[in-house]
C-alpha cells in the first residue's frame, strides 16, 4: 500500500507530509526519580526518568586512568526498547546493539547542553524506556530525555529535540510511524539544539543518493522546529500550572 | 477569593498563552478539580529563554547563565524551567523541583552509606554524599576528648551502614561535600520510628525542625533535605537520643522486663513468627529474645504516627510547605478517618479540601502564612 494516498495526498494516518503527530506529556510519573516524564508522540510512548545528580562515588573503575582523563560530564544514558513494545514480542536475549548506539547518541546530545562543571563528581542518569513503539524511537527518546531533565530541575542551556524523516518520490515525510519506517526508504534522524537548530547527532538508515540528503535534512529540521513548538508550549503550561503553589 | 472565580481566571490566563493550540477541555477540568490558584503575574521561563537581553551589570544566579553575543552584548538565558526571582542584581530562576542543596546550620536526616577510616559517608539526598567525621560526633559515653586509634577501630560500633542519623551541617568542603556534626544531644542515631521523604523545597529552613506533639506522644524531625523522621516522644518510650541510644535501650529493656518475657514490637504475625515469638491478643506485642527487645509505644501512639505520616504525604502531594502548623491543621482535618484510610485518594482529597481554608487563611496571594 502506498504511503501517500494519490487521491488526497495524505499519509496513511491522515497527516500531511510535513505534519507531526500529537504530543502529550505527563510529568512526575515516577515518584522515586528526580525527574520523569511519560512522553507520547502519536502511538510511540516513552517513559523517561532522570536520577541525580547524585554522588558518583569513588573512582574505582581500576582502569589506571588518571581522574583527569575520566569523562567529567557525569552523564549516563540508557535507551531501552521494552520486549512488549512492538507487534511481535522480542524474545532475543542479550545485548541490543542498536540500544547501545542510541544510548550513546543521547549522551552526545545532552552533554552539549549540560553544564559539566556544575555537576562535578556527581552523576546524572537518564533512562528512556520505550513502552510502545510506533516509529521515530530515537527522536522521541531524545525529546523525552530533555523533558525529564527539565522536570528534574537540572540545568541545561537549551532543549534537545529529535525528528525522524524519510523521503518518497521527492516528498519528505516527517516524524514517521513504524509502518513508514518499514518501507526500506532513506531515513534520517537528527538530534538538534532546539533554538539554534544545530545538529548534534544524525543517524542514517538504508542507502540513498546524496542528492536526497539536503531535502531530507531540511525537512528534519523543519520537523524538529514543530516538535519544539509543541514541547515548549507543554513545558510552559506545566510550569505555569505548578507555579501558583510555589513558595519562594 | 473564592474557588469558582479562581478557575475562571485560570482559563482566561491560559487561553492567550496557548497560542494556536486548542485549550484542551481536560486541562481546564483539571484546573477545576485541583482548584489551583490563579498564577500571580509570575514570569515563567524554560531552558534557553532569554531572561534579559542586556545583562550588563547583572549577575546570573541559579538557573540562569550569561552568554556573549557576537556583537559583544551579554545576554542572560534561563537554564531551568521555573519562575524568575530577582535579588538586587542577581537573577535566579527557581526550578519546580531540585535536589537538596545544603547550607550551614541545616538540620538533616540521612543514612550512613559507608564507614570510612576516620569518617562516615552519609546520604542526605544532595548532589554529593555528606561526610560525618569521627571528630564531629559526641562519644556515647558523653566524654569530651580527642578520638584515639581505638575509637577508629570501634567506629562501626557507633554507626554502621544503613543507620539513620540526624545531624547539622557544619560546613561545606571545597569540593562540594557537606560536612556534618552531631555534637549535641539533639542529634544522633535514630531508632524506633519511621522515615518519610518529601520534596526538599517543602521543608523550609527555620526554627521548628524538631517538633514534639506531646498530646499525641509523637516527635518529628523535619530535615531540611526532605527526610522526615517520625517517632514516639522520649516520654513515651524513654528513648534516649544520641549515638548510644541502642545500647541504652537495651539496658532499659533489661531493667523493665524480666528476661523470659521481653517485649518487642512486631507489625505482623508472620514477622513475629520469624523471630520465634508469640503474639498476644492484640497481635502486636510479642515476647522475643533480648537482642531484639525494644520498649513499645502504645497502639494509640503508633496510630498517631501513622496519621501524621499520611498527613505529611498529602501535604507533599499538594505541595504545601511542611511544618508544625500545616501538619497540625491536616491532622485535625483528618480526624474522621482512620489513619489507613488517608492513603485512599478520595479521603485524602476530602481532608485536604477541608483543610484548605485553614492552610491558606485569607491570604490572597496563595502562599501559606508562616
Amino acid at each position: 500500500m502506498e504511503l501517500i494516498s494519490p487521491l488526497t495526498g495524505l499519509r496513511r494516518d491522515g497527516r500531511r507530509e510535513d505534519e507531526i503527530r500529537d504530543i502529550k506529556c505527563h510529568f512526575g510519573v515516577a515518584k522515586d526519580a528526580d525527574g520523569s516524564v511519560l512522553f507520547e508522540q502519536g502511538n510511540t510512548k516513552i517513559l523517561a526518568t532522570v536520577f541525580g545528580p547524585s554522588d558518583a562515588g569513588e573512582n574505582d573503575d581500576d582502569d589506571g586512568d588518571l581522574d583527569l582523563l575520566e569523562d567529567p560530564s557525569g552523564l549516563e544514558c540508557e535507551f531501552k526498547l521494552s520486549a512488549f513494545s512492538q507487534q511481535d514480542r522480542r524474545t532475543g536475549q542479550g545485548d541490543d546493539p542498536r540500544a547501545d548506539e542510541y544510548s550513546e547518541y543521547m549522551e552526545m546530545c545532552y552533554k552539549v547542553v549540560m553544564f559539566p562543571h556544575k555537576n562535578e563528581n556527581s552523576v546524572v542518569k537518564v533512562t528512556c524506556q520505550v513502552l510502545q513503539a510506533d516509529g521515530s524511537h530515537l527522536a522521541a527518546a531524545l525529546t523525552a530525555g530533555t523533558l525529564a531533565l527539565i522536570d528534574a530541575g537540572i540545568q541545561i542551556k537549551d532543549l534537545i529535540v529529535g525528528c525522524t524523516t524519510t523521503i518518497i518520490d521527492g516528498k519528505a515525510l516527517v516524524d514517521i510511524s513504524s509502518h513508514e519506517e518499514l518501507q526500506r526508504l532513506p531515513q534520517v534522524t537528527v538530534g538538534v539544539i532546539a533554538r539554534s537548530g544545530e545538529i548534534i547527532v544524525m543517524d542514517m538508515k538504508n542507502r540513498f543518493h546524496k542528492d536526497l540528503l539536503n531535502p531530507i535534512l531540511a525537512a528534519s529540521l523543519a520537523g524538529s522546529g514543530k516538535i519544539f513548538e509543541e514541547v515548549e508550549a507543554i513545558v510552559r503550561e506545566h510550569v505555569k500550572n505548578s507555579a501558583p503553589n510555589f513558595t519562594t | 477569593m473564592d474557588l469558582p472565580q479562581i478557575n475562571i481566571e485560570i482559563v482566561a490566563v491560559r487561553t492567550p498563552d496557548s497560542g494556536g493550540r486548542d485549550v484542551e477541555m481536560e486541562d481546564v477540568q483539571h484546573g477545576h478539580a485541583k482548584g489551583r490558584r490563579a498564577p500571580r503575574n509570575q514570569e515563567v521561563f524554560i531552558p534557553g529563554d532569554v531572561v534579559m537581553d542586556n545583562a550588563e551589570g547583572w549577575m546570573d544566579g541559579h538557573g540562569s547563565y550569561c552568554s556573549v553575543l557576537p556583537d559583544k552584548r551579554v545576554e542572560m538565558l534561563a537554564s531551568v524551567a521555573g519562575v524568575r526571582q530577582i535579588f538586587t542584581r542577581v537573577v535566579v530562576i527557581n526550578p519546580l523541583k531540585s535536589r537538596y542543596a545544603g547550607e550551614i546550620g541545616d538540620i538533616v536526616v540521612g543514612r550512613i552509606v559507608q564507614v570510612g577510616r576516620k569518617s562516615w559517608t552519609v546520604d542526605v539526598g544532595a548532589q554529593r554524599h555528606a561526610v560525618l567525621s569521627l571528630g564531629a560526633i559526641n562519644l556515647p559515653s558523653g566524654e569530651l576528648r580527642r578520638k584515639t586509634e581505638e575509637d577508629i577501630g570501634f567506629m562501626r560500633g557507633y554507626l554502621k551502614e544503613g543507620d539513620l542519623i540526624s545531624a547539622e551541617v557544619q560546613k561545606q568542603s571545597g569540593d562540594g561535600h557537606l560536612l556534618l556534626h552531631t555534637r549535641s544531644l539533639r542529634y544522633g542515631r535514630l531508632v524506633h520510628g519511621m522515615l518519610l521523604h518529601v520534596q526538599p523545597k517543602l521543608t523550609k529552613r527555620g526554627k521548628g525542625h524538631f517538633v514534639s506533639y506531646e498530646t499525641f506522644g509523637v516527635h518529628l524531625i523535619i530535615g531540611v533535605n526532605g527526610a522526615i523522621w517520625i517517632a514516639p516522644t522520649q516520654r513515651q518510650l524513654n528513648i534516649p537520643l544520641g549515638l548510644d541510644a541502642g545500647e541504652q535501650l537495651r539496658q532499659a529493656a533489661e531493667e523493665d522486663y524480666p528476661e523470659e518475657q521481653e517485649m518487642y514490637v512486631c507489625m505482623t504475625a508472620e514477622e513475629a513468627g520469624k523471630f520465634g515469638a508469640k503474639a498476644d491478643e492484640q497481635g502486636y506485642v510479642v515476647s522475643a529474645t533480648r537482642s531484639t527487645a525494644t520498649p513499645i509505644a502504645t497502639l494509640e501512639v503508633r496510630k498517631c504516627m501513622a496519621r501524621i505520616r499520611n498527613c505529611i504525604e498529602i501535604l507533599n502531594r499538594e505541595q504545601v510547605p511542611i511544618h508544625r502548623e500545616t501538619i497540625r491543621i491536616l491532622y485535625d482535618a483528618s480526624r474522621k478517618y482512620e489513619p489507613k484510610e488517608l492513603l485512599q485518594p478520595a479521603a485524602a482529597g476530602e481532608v485536604f479540601a477541608a483543610a484548605r481554608q485553614d492552610l491558606w487563611g485569607d491570604s490572597a496571594d496563595g502562599t501559606v502564612a508562616d
